[in-house]
């Protein structure tokens, strides 16, 4: 038991020594898109040893909740496609989480997205690959946001993942 | 003619003007009643005073409205307008004459052939009608935009019949008039197939045949000489086609062609026969690049042989010459040939010895320079006057008889400004003498004792005229008088009794032998011998004004020669520098080159020749400063080697490889590892923000498909990496023996971080061995 428990204590101590910051994200923040269009949120994300996991989280004006997509690796960076937004919203939020195979994480700050018609997007990031927009997975981060998603069109979502309990 | 725009022209409405010729503007106009557009040829205002010039051109209408024929051009009408100028209604052509488009576009061999074979159709109608045109000259012949030939400006055209074809005055342009024109003896229509021969040639060679550096040698030539043999731009000669214009070119006008239909009718049986070699694309072009006539004028003589030249259909004109021995020959298109087939001038004839032959030689073409930027004769001429240029001079030609034996001469002048700068146009001068002048002359050197004169000038109309009955008994007279010991008297000095003793030739005749011995030394460019002529004719002659014409014709020679010596000095020096400026760019110094270019153009700053070629080097020197420059922020990429990874628990190396033990052919041994994985940043001269594509592809080196199940690509900065343990989708997942594919391709854009660093690719074949590769960059 204690050969193993050393054995342990050394593999962990290893994997901190090669492991000893959490990832980097590199992100060119998104500030406005097109509405009724799938925005994009891509970044790089840095690791001193593996990245795990990188997710964007976000949420529609006014929602208190936000919901989460995978960031997927494309080669160079990862990236989401976020559902569409409802017409009336103008403005989502963001942010873009991560996490490396020593389970240290870190996140952006927040940014806004301008989804106004009234102010049109220059240089929109959207998402127009049928391959990606028709099978987004969405997940829940609150069970207070029940089983349907709520501000964004539910088209292209192939699995909305709810926390409430069945 | 009123001097503002005109906008109706009698019934026609004026759309357009087209151009300004010698005579007038020609404006495109619109019959409304017949609702077609037609080319209205209105006489300047300028020269409607002119009343031989008006009669003229009332003639060149009435002439070609005679004439219906589908290559010659179409009057419709000839009016007046308010002012009583004369205008020409005819049809409207869509296309250039022919003296552009040689300029501009080169016509293939079979265009050429076509061009001449057309204007001879066109020429033969006019001569049945009884019309010779006198100026056939590429200029004068249309080629509309669907490649008809068309004949216009008959505005030197006489009727054959008419009384104003007169000996003495001489009507045509320089260049391509005939013999007899510049004789300024009665011509027909085989003067205007000699024109057509000179096109032929010069189509053929882009040398006219009689090219000369003066108006006077020249005509030396026409009268004189043979035009050089010709040789086709691929260097051969083609017997067929050297009859042909031989025949042509005969000085002796029996000796050319009866009608232009036969010159039509050889040229229709040339291309026949060479049908089979000769495509419609072969094209004889390479000595005639459009660019290197445009401001030198015509080579003059010059050999262009040794330009640098570059097959473009691969073909030969060659194999057997098919059935030239067999071809009909109609009656009236047979060649002299002499009892071993040469012509007159010692060349073959078609049809006779050259049955079977082979004709040798690549139909190429030659790049043109501007693309180039190399000047394949090494020379960009200097846009001078060549002296006695045909386009620049406007000569009237006197054959005068003076001084009672006559003297021969030739009159330069300048041309007019608004008068077309090759045409030969009247000018007020001697008309020789009749026979009947002649003979009353005789009459009264006979009646005043003058034998000797009287017995020279009989001969002389003897010589024209042998069965002229009076000069035959006027003759006997003098004969008579001779035996009768008549005192004998010459008009210088008083007659000394010398009876039954031969004269020799009069004062007269002696100085108008001097002038033509002047005339001919001129044509020669011997102009020392041209002047001792003249000092021996003015002691004879004192009196008559010819001495003094030629006197002054000299002085402008001697001019013109010391300036095209020097223009000659100037353009060897330009030569030289375009030289070094065509061996800078070969070796793709444009620095250097622009700076001989500059060179050049201090000699001559306006040649634009030279200015393009001097931009076109601006132009590859910028284009090899920025590939520098973007060379310079490319990015340095060290390439590992493809790894193999065997599956764990696997074999050490691939499956249908050495190590699989799987034989494989020695000539085709495959490496070691299956496939070859390639790595790239594209492009490499990616900067700061630009976007850029990550590409994997396997080169699959093997005997053996090769399986791909996925990738990973690993990206290095410093010490941090990005996509480990991140498996992507390959694009495909089988790749064939031999064959290459990506496998994986992305987009991203490059950022400060990724001034350097590295990429892994790892890719996981079916089966589970691995190929890796690194790529690093800075």
């Amino acid at each position: 038991m204690v050969g193993t428990a050393l054995v342990a204590a050394t593999l962990l101590s290893f994997a901190a020594a090669a492991n000893a910051e959490e990832p980097a994200i590199d992100h060119q923040p998104v500030e406005c898109s097109t509405p009724e269009k799938n925005t994009r949120v891509c970044a790089y994300v840095l690791d001193d040893g593996e990245v795990k996991r990188v997710r964007a989280y976000f949420r529609a004006e006014k929602q208190e909740a936000f919901y989460w997509s995978d960031m997927a690796f494309d080669g160079i960076q990862f990236c989401a496609t976020l559902p569409v937004a409802k017409k009336h919203v103008v403005t989502l939020e963001y942010y873009i989480w991560a996490v490396d195979d020593g389970f240290q994480s870190t996140r952006t700050r927040s940014y806004t997205v301008s989804l106004s018609p009234d102010a049109p997007c220059a240089f929109p990031v959207i998402d127009e690959e049928p391959e990606r927009i028709g099978k987004l997975v969405v997940n829940a981060t609150s069970e207070k946001q029940g089983t349907a998603i709520e501000e964004f069109e539910e088209r292209g979502i192939i699995q909305f993942v709810s926390l409430r309990k069945k | 003619m009123s001097e503002t725009p005109l906008k109706t022209l009698g019934k026609y409405q004026i759309r357009q003007e087209l151009g300004k010729g010698a005579m007038g503007v020609v404006y495109l106009g619109f019959d409304p009643g017949l609702e077609r557009e037609v080319a209205l040829k209105v006489m300047a205002s300028a020269i409607v005073s002119d009343n031989e010039l008006k009669e003229r051109f009332e003639r060149e209408a009435k002439s070609v409205a005679r004439l219906q024929h589908p290559n010659i051009v179409t009057v419709y009408d000839l009016g007046y307008d308010d002012q009583g100028a004369p205008y020409i209604a005819m049809e409207y052509l869509k296309g250039q004459d022919l003296e552009h488009r040689i300029r501009r576009d080169p016509l293939t061999f079979r265009e050429k052939l076509d061009v001449v074979a057309q204007t001879c159709r066109g020429l033969a109608h006019a001569h049945k009608n009884g019309i010779v045109h006198r100026d056939i000259k590429p200029a004068n012949v249309f080629i509309t935009e669907g490649g008809e030939a068309k004949i216009m400006d008959f505005g030197v055209a006489r009727w054959q019949q008419s009384s104003h074809t007169q000996t003495g005055a001489v009507l045509g342009t320089a260049d391509y008039m005939s013999p007899e024109q510049i004789r300024g003896q009665k011509v027909d229509g085989r003067s205007d197939i000699f024109s057509a021969g000179v096109i032929l040639y010069r189509l053929l060679t882009n040398k006219k045949p009689f090219a000369g550096e003066n108006i006077q040698a020249v005509f030396f030539k026409v009268l004189n000489q043979e035009p050089p043999e010709l040789v086709l731009p691929d260097g051969n000669s083609m017997p067929e086609l050297q009859a042909i214009v031989d025949k042509a070119l005969s000085k002796n006008v029996d000796d050319r062609y009866a009608g232009a239909d036969d010159l039509a009718d050889d040229i229709r049986d040339l291309v026949t026969m060479y049908r089979d070699v000769l495509n419609e694309d072969t094209v004889f072009d390479t000595m005639f690049d459009p660019a290197a006539t445009g401001g030198a004028g015509e080579e003059t003589g010059s050999d262009s042989s040794g330009r640098k030249r570059t097959s473009s259909t691969g073909r030969v004109l060659g194999g057997t010459s098919p059935g030239v021995g067999s071809r009909t020959h109609r009656p009236g298109t047979a060649y002299p040939t002499t009892s071993t087939g040469k012509t007159a001038s010692g060349r073959t004839a078609p049809g006779r010895t050259v049955a079977g032959r082979t004709v040798a030689g690549s139909p190429t073409r030659m790049l043109p320079r501007a693309q180039t930027g190399v000047s394949p004769a090494g020379s960009v001429g200097i846009p001078y006057e060549e002296p006695g240029s045909a386009l620049k001079y406007v000569v009237a030609v006197t054959l005068s008889l003076v001084i009672g034996g006559g003297i021969y001469w030739f009159t330069q002048m300048r041309n007019p400004p608004d008068v077309a700068a090759t045409t030969v146009t009247t000018a007020p001068m001697a008309q020789p003498p009749t026979i009947e002048e002649r003979l009353a002359t005789v009459k009264r050197a006979l009646d005043g004792g003058l034998l000797a004169a009287a017995s020279n000038d009989v001969e002389q109309i003897l010589l024209t005229d042998p069965g002229n009955a009076e000069a035959l008994a006027l003759k006997a007279e003098i004969e008579s008088a001779q035996q009768k010991g008549h005192p004998i008297q010459t008009a210088q000095a008083p007659p000394t009794p010398t009876p039954n003793v031969p004269q020799g030739p009069s004062r007269s005749e002696q100085a108008a032998k001097l002038a033509v011995d002047a005339s001919m030394a001129m044509g020669r460019g011997s102009y020392d011998e041209a002047e001792a002529s003249i000092r021996e004719g003015r002691q004879l002659d004192p009196a008559n004004p010819a001495w003094q014409q030629l006197s002054q014709q000299i002085v402008e020679a001697r001019q013109n020669s010391a300036r095209a010596a020097e223009l000659r000095e100037r353009q060897a020096v330009i030569d030289g520098y375009v030289s070094q400026a065509a061996e800078r760019m070969k070796n793709r110094n444009y620095e250097a080159a622009i700076t001989e270019y500059d060179k050049a153009l201090q000699h001559d700053p306006n040649n634009v020749q030279l200015i393009t070629l001097r931009n076109g080097a601006q132009v590859a020197f910028d284009q090899q400063k920025a590939a520098a420059a973007a060379s310079a922020g490319a990015l340095r990429i060290e390439e590992g080697s493809t790894e193999y990874v065997p599956p764990p628990g696997g074999p050490e190396g691939p499956k249908g490889f050495e190590a699989g033990g799987v034989k494989v052919q020695q000539a085709t041994k495959a490496p070691d590892n299956p496939g070859e994985l390639i790595v790239q940043i594209r492009p490499e001269t990616v900067q700061l923000g630009d976007p850029y594509d990550l590409l994997v592809r396997i080169h699959n080196q093997g005997n053996k498909p090769i399986g791909v199940k996925s990738v990973e690509l690993i990206s290095t900065f410093g010490s941090r990496t990005t996509g480990k343990g991140q498996a992507l989708t390959p694009l495909v997942q089988r790749i064939n023996a031999r064959d290459t594919s990506v496998i994986f391709q992305t987009r991203g854009t490059w950022s400060e971080d990724q001034k350097q660093g590295s990429i892994e690719a790892v890719v996981t074949l079916i089966g589970d061995a691995k190929l890796r590769k690194t790529i690093r960059w800075r």
